[in-house]
């Protein structure tokens, strides 16, 4: 029983592990030039607006941004050059996605250490719960049960 | 709730409470998103290219004023101030007829808007067309008009949001002179 409550566990696991991996891994590279492009100004900020990125906006600096970025990659400029040179431009909070470096990087950190502490804590719970189930039942507690029951 | 149970839940509030005044400060003290409207990387750094061919078909090449003055101004057919600044760009540019010169580069604009706009309010100087927004990019404009004054050497000395007068601009040109006759 206690084998078979194990293997389940590990298949959840596993399927969940999968799922991340092979949810990564599909995340293809863009075949274009026209696909990077896209991408790019689909993570990139319109910094006169709020919260659109470049591509929704119909602001002249989102139109600026969106022909320059389409420039830059026909050009052949890496996307981490692009997005340096943007940002360098109109502040790096035009970039949609933060850095994975200095604080701006909790946001990536925190999303994960709040997930594996919230797990830890429900295998703690549960853990609890079960082992309250096999404790023995008290004459006393049986008393106050009844008393309950009986009715007024 | 038990003496322990009841420790445990002040220490996981008071862990929660330090997180969240993390965050508060965090956000407190950090660089405002809105700086890159008020300051530009760009002054006392080299002026950014800007070469085209001007509405009238003359070549301009603005590495060719390096002795000089150029107030370089970004603007639209369809922006207000633009409008109401067009006077004192043809102010300043009389001004400086000798050593300086005024280049327009419309931003959000169609070439026959801006052509228009120049036939309308007059103005001789180069109006050059900005295609695929290299220009607008390397100055990193935001919304016209933004002006942009380049002392002589090529270096950007100046920026202006929003409307300019030819005295605001002249502020800038004298101090400068100034300092340098100090030297």
């Amino acid at each position: 029983m206690k084998i078979r409550h194990w293997v389940s566990w590990f298949c959840v696991a596993l399927v969940a592990s999968l799922a991340l991996v092979v949810a990564s891994v599909a995340d293809d590279p863009p075949a274009t030039e026209s696909e990077r492009a896209y991408e790019i100004k689909a993570t990139m900020l319109c910094p006169v607006c709020d919260g659109q990125n470049v591509l929704e906006s119909n602001a002249p600096v989102a139109a600026a941004i969106r022909a320059q970025v389409d420039e830059l990659v026909s050009e052949g400029r890496s996307d981490s050059e692009i997005r340096a040179w943007m940002a360098r431009q109109y502040g790096k909070d035009v970039n949609a996605n933060p850095p994975g470096t200095g604080v701006a990087s909790l946001v990536w950190i925190v999303p994960v250490f709040v997930a594996v502490v919230s797990a830890a804590f429900l295998a703690f719970a549960f853990r609890k719960w079960r082992m309250g189930r096999g404790t023995e039942v008290s004459d006393d507690d049986l008393k106050v049960v009844s008393s309950l029951r009986e009715p007024t | 709730m038990t003496g322990r149970n009841a420790w445990t839940v002040r220490l996981a509030s008071a862990g929660m409470g330090l997180i969240l005044l993390g965050f508060v400060v965090m956000l407190a003290t950090r660089e405002s998103g809105t700086g890159a409207a008020s300051r530009s990387p760009l002054i006392g750094e080299l002026v950014p290219a800007v070469v085209g061919v001007d509405l009238n078909g003359a070549t301009f090449n603005v590495d060719d004023f390096s002795t000089g003055w150029v107030l370089i101004n970004f603007f639209a057919s369809w922006c207000v101030p633009c409008e109401r600044e067009h006077p004192q760009l043809a102010e300043w540019g009389e001004r400086h007829k000798n050593d300086g010169v005024v280049v327009s580069i419309p931003f959000g604009d169609t070439e026959q808007d801006a052509r228009a706009f120049f036939a309308e309010h007059g103005g001789d100087w180069p109006v050059l067309m900005d295609r695929n927004a290299a220009m607008a990019v390397g100055f990193g404009v935001l919304r016209p008009p933004e002006s942009f004054l380049v002392g002589p050497g090529g270096i950007v000395v100046a920026k202006w949001q929003g409307q300019i007068t030819a005295d605001e601009v002249d502020r800038v040109v004298s101090d400068l002179e100034g300092k340098t006759a100090d030297r």
